[in-house]
């Protein structure tokens, strides 16, 4: 099935050099920070997770999003979902390739990564984010290639896939608490002790995810002659609304406990991100733009009208996914680390070569999404002639 | 024989991991190691079931004092300092009260004198370390022996997973090479550098307690730092513990650290 | 076979570049490595022998190495009784290169030949090779020496007593080096109103110039670089500094 990628038209084959250029690009730089140390970001000694760990948990819930169309399809017999879920699958799985290369470039002895298998620390979150994120990279990777594969032949998938699917769904919510469990369990940093950190997590992940999946969808759609189909693109629209409320909700929870509370440690990290602090001001544009990003995304998104045109909902799509992406990809990690553990402020900005390592790994990203998407869109093609 | 393309792919890949790897498994079954009879302690090495130290500022007067005792550690653990502050690395270092018990500092109206000390911190070498339990290779690891919370080098991913955990910013990650740019101002011969992208902070100069000398730091500091045995009733630390003031750095965490800073007490109450 | 002239040719092109370092070193003779033991501390010894015999050593060095590691490091465990019966200290500085003291013509020779390249160099520092006899003795150079850091009270721009000491080394290296220039940054802390911050800091970096100049350095040499941001990194107290440092061309 791999070789139907090989063949495009030239809109194609420029977007796929494009994104090889990118990839080069960023192959360089982190030669660079091979061969010079993560001291080419913008990482300090008090922010020493930054930009690479901010995208790496921002796509676990893209990842993670995909059992939201599962659940409906397989479990709930949503037929309406039937076309759209290989696009959800093969989503997952590039999502959790750009995860584990965000952490490959994030690690500064990467060619020691194998300790974490060589000696198992179960104790440790990190080695159960390893082993879950694998597992979900595989289990995608069967259940879409194989059901994929089934369809192309015409017939149904063979039985043993039913019990991967079901597995996947636990699988999926795993994967991002476990990754929420890295920040909700330690200790002495106040903006990421809360127990809601993976229902956020969990909630964000259910709005950003589908809501890319849907300009995905329009794009297959506008590129193509499949059509993932209308009604699933607005049952995905009414789940990202859902879930985005949700979010929006707790994270005012998070406002109203460091606040009410008046802990100082508590108040510090909100005030820094979007109010700044002493004169840091570094993080508050961007916190705020998120928030109002939100609000307006949402406030498209809730009246049913506006969803049903889809150039309003791409739009209003986009402008979730941005949000969540400034408030997830980036903000949650430095109000972790900013103040620092002495209350004092270290601010952080990613560098240039850090911003071109971070291009290269969603360009990366994009040409398997691009591959896997021309393979199952060429698929869905021939059925559709067939059929008629 | 006809055999298709895809047939012929599975049984060479298939071919490919047992070939490759059963000579490895094979190998490594077979190895030994180092027998008990071979390999034992120094026999001049320091014993204590709990290390820990207390810490009198009081004894600490000027900035030469204080810098006595962090030269002291960092030149002979060929601790780096870097120009970029971004990249800085330190195993104790001088800070203010506020920034050492930072849940105290909205207080305006506290003993002034305290209120204006400087401090000497560096990792407590907690008996509950919020480090070791993240640590997804065990790099960093609490020696059962001691209390000891040890830190291999050889093992690091630079994950920096316990950098974010440790609630006392103790722990330093090498950005840079540390043997570039003289960043360390003169080598200690007979101890180790690191390298980039390994994690590094205060090991209780475990290579010093095994041979039986006291940590750097403790011996250049004039009595403001001690250093002992916890779990000995009878030990310096202890009775000093039982006589002054001491409080320890966020001790609502739970990671019952091992340094007691002295406030107060006996003839300096 | 489908594709038969493409997989053919493509077979022969991967066998060729498979085979190249063979290939490109026919005929070439190898010398014999030579891992010499001619140092010092292995010349004094009445009767030459390591840890474990030669042959062990040698196949299983590296293996023992990665024994001695765990064991000192995890274990605690800092004295190998050999097959001799005799107690060793375990090390790889304070030990095996206290004998082997000739990184190069030792173990070098052998790593350089299998083309292999221990990372344990990267931490552990190597023993200064001792400067080779003969027609072309190894000068030594003098080691630019780092930056010094001077701190201040607050709202003050006086020395403290040491820090003509700190300078020392410094002023040592500018008289041996009269090419040699050197540069000042003024910092102060975040407090305070700006203006005066700014005088406060240029009059930081005056004092220090005023010692260097008292210690006998020409004025020329002497750099006043304003930093962009007066505000010092660090603590209040870190922030309270002049930054010496030794620049590359004099007056630039």
């Amino acid at each position: 099935m791999l070789e139907k990628a090989l063949s495009g038209s030239n809109r194609y084959w420029a977007w796929i050099f494009f994104l090889l250029a990118v990839i080069g690009i960023g192959c360089i730089a982190y030669w660079k920070q091979l061969n010079e140390g993560l001291g080419i970001t913008g990482l300090s000694r008090d922010v020493s997770w930054g930009l690479y760990i901010g995208q790496f948990t921002f796509l676990v819930g893209v990842a993670a999003s995909a059992v939201m169309l599962v659940i409906h399809n397989y479990l709930h017999d949503f037929k309406k979902f039937s076309k759209i879920v290989i696009l959800g699958e093969f989503l997952a799985v590039s999502a959790v390739i750009m995860c584990v290369l965000f952490i490959m470039a994030d690690m500064g002895q990467p060619m020691r990564v194998a300790n974490i298998l060589l000696h198992p620390t179960p104790g440790s979150i990190v080695f159960w984010d390893v082993v879950v994120l694998n597992g979900y990279l595989l289990l995608n990777l069967i259940i879409g290639w194989t059901t994929l594969g089934a369809d192309r032949k015409g017939v149904k998938p063979p039985d043993w896939v039913k019990p991967l699917i079901y597995l996947s769904v636990p699988w999926a919510v795993s994967i991002h608490t476990v990754t929420a469990f890295l920040y909700a369990g330690i200790p002495g940093r106040h903006f990421w002790l809360t127990a809601v950190m993976a229902a956020r997590f969990l909630a964000s992940a259910f709005a950003g995810g589908p809501a890319l999946l849907i300009i995905l969808a329009l794009l297959v759609r506008k590129f193509s002659k499949f059509d993932p189909g209308a009604e699933a693109i607005q049952a995905i629209g009414k789940i990202v609304t859902y879930a985005m409320f949700a979010n929006v909700f707790l994270l005012g929870l998070e406002f109203f406990t460091a606040f009410y509370s008046n802990i100082p440690g508590h108040m510090h990290p909100f005030h820094y991100l979007y109010v700044g602090i002493d004169g840091h001001t570094k993080m508050v544009p961007l916190m705020w733009l998120s928030s109002i990003l939100a609000v307006v995304a949402l406030a498209i998104l809730v009246f049913p009208h506006l969803r049903r045109n889809e150039s309003i909902l791409a739009f209003a799509c986009i402008a979730l996914f941005s949000s969540l992406w400034i408030d997830k990809g980036f903000g949650l990690i430095i109000g972790g680390f900013v103040p620092n553990m002495f209350e004092g402020i270290t601010e952080y900005w990613p560098t240039l070569l850090e911003t071109l390592i971070t291009a290269g790994v969603w360009a990366t990203g994009f040409l398997i999404l691009t591959v896997l998407y021309k393979v199952a869109i060429a698929v869905r093609e021939e059925d559709t002639a067939v059929e008629h | 024989m006809t055999i298709n393309r895809r047939d012929f792919l599975r049984i060479a890949g298939l071919s490919a991991v047992v070939g490759v790897g059963a000579p490895v498994v094979i190998n490594n079954l077979g190895k030994a190691g180092l027998e008990a009879a071979q390999i034992h302690p120094d026999p001049r090495a320091l014993k204590g079931k709990r290390w820990g130290f207390v810490v009198d500022v009081s004894k600490l007067a000027t900035d030469e004092d204080y810098q006595k005792c962090i030269n002291a550690c960092h030149d002979i653990h060929n601790v780096p300092s870097h120009k970029e502050p971004r990249h800085e690395v330190k195993w104790i270092w001088k800070d203010t009260y506020e920034h050492t018990f930072p849940n105290t500092a909205e207080d305006k109206i506290m003993n002034k004198e305290l209120q204006e000390k400087n401090f000497l911190l560096f990792c407590n070498h907690c008996q509950k370390p919020a480090c070791v339990r993240v640590c997804p290779t065990k790099a960093t690891f609490k020696r059962e022996s001691d209390g000891v919370v040890m830190q291999d080098m050889h093992r690091c991913i630079g994950c920096r997973f316990c950098m974010a955990a440790c609630p006392y910013g103790a722990r330093s990650f090498n950005y840079v090479d540390p043997r570039k740019d003289h960043a360390i101002k003169v080598e200690n011969k007979e101890f180790p550098t690191r390298m980039i992208g390994v994690v590094e902070k205060c090991t209780a100069c475990y290579e010093r307690l095994a041979i039986g000398q006291q940590p750097a730091c403790a011996e250049a500091s004039n009595g403001a730092i001690v250093f002992g045995d916890l779990e000995d009733p009878n030990s310096e630390v202890r009775k000093l513990i039982a006589e002054k003031y001491t409080i320890r750095r966020k001790p609502e965490l739970g990671t019952q650290p091992s340094i007691y800073y002295v406030i107060g007490g006996g003839e300096h109450a | 076979m489908y594709n038969s002239g493409k997989i053919i040719a493509g077979l022969a092109v991967f066998f060729i570049l498979a085979t190249l370092p063979f290939l490109l070193n026919l005929g070439k003779a190898n010398a014999k490595i030579e891992p010499s033991i001619d140092t010092p501390e292995i010349n004094a010894m009445p009767v030459k022998h390591c840890v474990e015999p030669k042959t062990f050593m040698r196949s299983e060095h590296m293996q023992l190495l990665n024994e001695w590691r765990d064991q000192v490091v995890r274990n605690g465990n800092r004295i190998y009784v050999g097959s001799d019966g005799n107690e060793y200290t375990i090390s790889l500085q304070n030990g095996c290169m206290k004998c082997h003291s000739n990184k190069k013509d030792f173990c070098d020779k052998c790593h350089n030949y299998m083309a292999v390249t221990p990372y344990c160099w990267s931490c552990h520092i190597a023993p200064k090779e001792k400067p080779l006899a003969g027609p072309h003795p190894v000068t030594e150079v003098a080691p630019l020496p780092s930056a010094v850091k001077l701190y201040f009270e607050v709202s003050k721009a006086e020395l403290s007593a040491g820090a003509a000491r700190e300078l020392a080394g410094l002023i040592e290296y500018l008289k041996a080096h009269p090419d040699a220039g050197v540069d000042i940054s003024g910092f102060v802390d975040k407090t305070g109103d700006p203006d005066k911050n700014a005088e406060l800091a240029k009059n930081r970096a005056k004092a220090v110039r005023g010692l260097l100049e008292a210690s006998g350095i020409a004025e020329g040499r002497i750099n006043m670089k304003k930093p962009e941001v007066v505000t010092g990194t660090g603590s209040a107290t870190e922030a309270r500094r002049v930054e010496v440092s030794i620049s590359s061309a004099k007056g630039v």
